[in-house]
């Protein structure tokens, strides 16, 4: 289809969150005779990103950013036109229908007079106020929002904490509260094992791998990422410690956490010290123990004896003789965590590799949008997902970065996560596929796929099904992270 | 309300932002109560110029 009409139209102070605008981005691309669609909230940079893609700009620039803008491309004009036509039926189709829909914190106490925990995901900028807010009302806060500042964090830990509350966050991706998943969460039986993470895939590692070994969660609380730094010393770790501990269906305690400050790490070895519960520590980085390390651990410390993962690793990974040229493994993660992990294992073998989330500071690439040698790039950081959904969501981003490292001469390996669970798309592995098959295409099957799935038969997405979506796309698949990643050195001739 | 009540049963829960992530959390047999949320409107940076000079 070629399209040779494309309309724009405006939407005065409607609010769209950027998964709503890529589901509406989605579906408008799907109406009769469109060939593209692009809703975004018409910031400055939004404009100017419609206007350089073609759209008409006399339209466009008499939106401001409290206004959706929504453009299409499509074979004709009447074709264009009929598909915005249907902009606000399909906004208002996509209005929650399971829930109770109010327009503040304090309508919603109304409604839910017992709620306890408040869960915000709006625009970081926006996002402490909401959690002040949820604190003076004496309610607890899980803080999904990134872009929060520091200083503002420091202010409502310590004021969760002078309350007896606790802030989850922010950028806290995962905490499964009883059974209830929050965020990026998986389906997991409930058990012994309890989690702090500072690390949001860490904790979705940590509690798959003692689900698939046939235990089970008690809780899981994320803290942020920030939350362990010296800044902030642990003001949420030292609480979930706290409740775990003194909890009777925890009986053991994993802390996962890509980074610690010293100072707060000395203070944290105290509390640790001190709990009556057995605490294993995980903290990636060179030498240290791996997600699945912890998760093993974990199980046997509860007592029970880890059985095998549940869904068999690739045995033989088939692939043909590459140019000699190529020889970098490129990792394209959505998880954070995952990336971190992949860089110690690969450190520990010998290997720097750079990031955009580097473990040491000085491996961190020059232009997080190019790899340099052996590279491992986190899509899920903050200058990938400042206005867009995050990778387990919206895989586009992601796809483009697998062609492009497919295209590169030196690229051996292509090592990828997929994350399942409540609140991660649809079909994370399906969503790949179209890119991992362009890249086996376009390297002449010189390039080895090398995968892991974080997820379990409980997910919505299933792990078997998402597991057997990734083979059939040639892709060889790992029980774990960590072995996905030893097993991408080997095929780049690295013996880990 | 006290941090060890929050843990003692499943959350009852005021989703703030993505909706998305309230239709898991009801999926999951929680309760819910979803804000629809939006952002304060922006002001004319040359209002808010004026006003910090008036305030």
């Amino acid at each position: 289809m070629k399209a040779v009409a494309s309309a724009c139209t405006i939407r005065k102070n409607r609010y769209v969150d950027s998964v709503l605008l890529m589901h509406l981005s989605k579906r408008l691309s799907q109406e009769p005779g469109v060939t593209d669609a692009f809703l975004v909230m018409a910031t400055d940079a939004n404009r100017s990103r419609a206007v350089d893609s073609g759209y008409p700009e006399s339209e466009i620039k008499v939106a401001g950013p409290d206004d959706l803008l929504a453009c299409v491309r499509a074979v004709s004009e009447e074709a264009a036109s009929k598909a915005l036509g249907k902009l606000d039926a399909l906004l208002d189709e996509q209005r929650s229908q399971n829930t109770a829909t109010v327009r503040s914190i304090d309508e919603a106490l109304a409604a839910l007079p017992a709620a306890n925990i408040v869960a915000v995901s709006v625009p970081g900028a926006f996002a402490a106020n909401e959690a002040r807010r949820a604190l003076e009302r004496g309610l607890n806060v899980f803080l999904f929002s990134s872009g929060v500042p520091l200083a503002d964090e420091r202010e409502l830990k310590r004021e969760a904490s002078r309350k007896g509350l606790i802030v989850m966050g922010p950028d806290c991706g995962t905490s499964i509260i009883s059974g209830v998943g929050f965020g990026f969460a998986n389906g997991v039986r409930r058990g012994p094992v309890g989690v702090v993470g500072a690390s949001g895939t860490g904790i979705q590692a940590i509690t798959t791998l003692v689900h698939r070994m046939g235990s089970g969660i008690s809780h899981a609380i994320g803290v942020g990422g920030r939350d362990l730094s010296d800044r902030i010393g642990g003001i949420s770790t030292l609480a979930a410690l706290d409740v775990l501990d003194a909890d009777d269906t925890t009986e053991v305690i994993v802390l996962v956490a890509k980074s610690i400050g010293e100072k707060t790490r000395a203070a944290l070895g105290q509390r640790l010290h001190s709990m009556s519960k057995r605490a294993i520590e995980c903290y990636l980085g060179p030498a240290g123990p791996t997600l699945e390390d912890a998760a093993v651990e974990a199980v046997r410390a509860s007592g029970r004896r880890p059985q095998d993962f549940g869904i068999p690793s690739s045995s033989e990974v088939d692939h043909r003789t590459p140019h000699p040229s190529r020889r970098f493994i490129r990792g394209v993660f959505a998880g954070g965590t995952f990336c971190s992990e992949a860089q110690a294992v690969m450190l520990d073998a010998g290997i720097e590799a750079r990031s955009n989330a580097p473990l040491l500071p000085h491996l961190e690439l020059s232009d997080a949008g190019k790899s340099e040698g052996h590279s491992l790039v986190d899509m899920g950081s903050e200058e990938y997902t400042l206005g867009r959904p995050h990778p387990m969501i919206d895989a586009r981003a992601r796809c483009e970065r697998l062609v492009q490292e497919g295209r590169d001469p030196e690229t051996r390996v292509i090592l990828i996560d997929v994350v399942l669970g409540y609140g991660a798309a649809a079909d994370p592995a399906g969503d790949l596929t179209a890119a991992l098959r362009q890249v086996e295409r376009e390297s002449d099957g010189e390039i080895a796929i090398v995968a892991s799935v974080c997820g379990t038969e409980l997910d919505p997405q299933g792990l078997e099904r998402q597991t057997k979506t990734l083979q059939d796309a040639g892709a060889s698949v790992f029980d774990t992270s960590s072995r996905a990643a030893r097993a991408a050195l080997a095929l780049a001739g690295i013996v880990p | 309300m006290t941090l060890a009540e929050l843990f003692a049963a499943p959350p009852k829960v005021i989703n703030v932002g993505a909706g998305n992530f309230a239709e898991a959390l009801v999926a999951q047999g929680a309760e819910v109560v979803n804000v629809l949320w939006s952002p304060p409107p922006s002001i004319d940076p040359e209002i808010e110029r004026l006003l910090e000079k008036l305030i």
